[in-house]
């Protein structure tokens, strides 16, 4: 199988919430560099804030407390995200009949709390057959939430522990004679409130595999954080395949 | 070829290219170990290897071939969307994807669509732990045309989902029972 080795125009690497930067092609893109640098250091976790009752005072709940710095002792709260990014696993590659791969992980600098990330998928074009390629078709979800567990120590797991810190974003080949294009949006979100409480389950949707997950937003989402985006047209009809796109 | 090396040509999670030969040697070579001895071989095989690079899906299709359960259906594989989906009926395909149609397993599904985490196969090998029972004998698929198969592959499809195979359904299914003897 022949891959499409072009990692697109824009960072598939470290993309934060400012939004990613161009990379000419031909040129060695950041993603490219971080496969040969050394793993860098995850952020040291922030200190959770200490609070301190007032007067016999309601102490706000954790939804309401933004991160800050504190010695720890006392009343330990999580620390709400403030910078969120990835790190490429496997660089995005383009593969024949419409097959694309994609493996990050996350980096935050949020502790005690949950990535929620909300896929939206596109999908369209036509198989050999004449049959129209649809979300519905291919077995899409056109939009889903999606949830990774954050502990204490800044720890990223999925699917309730039994998986690590990884998202993986794949399509499968359509075959010879296929033709479409597809994509991709992840919109990042930070929440202190164990989404499983808004009705998130492990498998909950087929296309987040074993995350939490559910086609409702769970509650006390923060501002966006950032957004990632992929995507391809392919056209299989004729002599070669080709299949070209970008991811950021 | 050594153990290992059949589990490995049988653990391919590009399912585009899947091929039945393979999954039945591995199947084979695992039986005669018993239900025990097959599941540490398969452990032992998974803790070489670094599952994150490659998660060796190929050999969930090896475990829902290699063993019964009481259940409707086995364990639903939780590795993204595909088409076809899931039997709106499990038991009516209980090893989907897979179907075995004269002790050869073919793959009903080309590939998956995912954006998200798929589970691991430690979830499976634990399943098949407590609730499997090694399938009673090897397999033995007899020479059969490819038509003959195809055919009764068509009735269980239809049973299963009310309608026909999709032209790229078929094309899958044909480019792996050519590929047997």
């Amino acid at each position: 199988m022949r891959q499409h080795q072009q990692r697109g125009v824009g960072e598939a690497g470290r993309s934060d919430g400012g939004g990613a930067g161009e990379a000419a092609a031909g040129k060695r893109t950041l993603t490219e560099g971080m496969a040969d640098a050394p793993q860098a250091a995850a952020p040291a976790p922030r200190m959770p804030t200490t609070l301190q009752a007032e007067s016999g005072g309601p102490v706000p709940g954790p939804a309401a407390i933004g991160g800050g710095d504190g010695d720890g002792e006392g009343g330990v709260l999580g620390g709400e995200a403030t910078n969120m990014s990835t790190g490429d696993l496997a660089a995005a590659t383009w593969s024949d009949h419409g097959q694309f791969k994609w493996w990050i992980k996350w980096v935050t600098d949020g502790t005690e709390g949950w990535i929620v990330q909300k896929i939206t998928n596109t999908y369209s074009g036509t198989k050999k057959d004449g049959t129209a390629i649809t979300n519905a078709s291919v077995g899409a979800v056109a939009a889903y939430y999606e949830a990774w567990e954050v502990d204490k120590a800044g720890g990223i797991t999925g699917s309730l522990g039994k998986t690590g810190n990884r998202d993986r974003w794949e399509r499968p080949a359509l075959g010879e004679g296929s033709k479409g294009s597809w994509s991709m949006t992840g919109n990042v979100y930070w929440t202190a409130s164990d989404p499983a409480k808004s009705g998130m389950t492990s498998g909950g949707v087929k296309n987040a595999g074993s995350l939490l997950s559910s086609t409702s937003a769970p509650k006390d989402l923060s501002a966006e954080l950032m957004t990632r985006t992929a995507n391809g047209v392919w056209d299989s009809t004729g002599k070669a395949p080709t299949h070209a796109g970008k991811a950021k | 070829m050594s153990l290992d090396d059949l589990l490995e040509r049988a653990s391919s999670s590009d399912f585009a290219k899947y091929r039945p030969g393979p999954v039945v040697d591995a199947v084979n070579a695992l039986h005669p170990l018993g239900k025990d001895g097959a599941l540490a071989a398969i452990d032992r095989f998974l803790a070489a290897r670094d599952l994150d690079a490659d998660p060796h899906q190929g050999l969930f299709l090896v475990l829902r071939v290699l063993f019964e359960v009481d259940a409707d259906a086995h364990p639903p594989m939780r590795l993204g969307g595909s088409m076809p989906d899931t039997p709106p009926t499990p038991s009516s395909l209980p090893r989907f994807p897979i179907v075995l149609v004269d002790d050869l397993p073919l793959l009903l599904v080309s590939g998956y669509v995912l954006g998200g985490e798929p589970e691991p196969l430690s979830v499976h090998l634990d399943h098949y732990r407590q609730h499997g029972k090694l399938r009673a004998r090897p397999l033995a698929p007899p020479a059969l045309a490819p038509a003959a198969r195809m055919a009764k592959l068509e009735q269980l499809y239809r049973a299963a989902y009310q309608r026909d195979l999709s032209g790229s359904e078929r094309e899958h299914l044909l480019a792996q029972l050519a590929s047997v003897p």
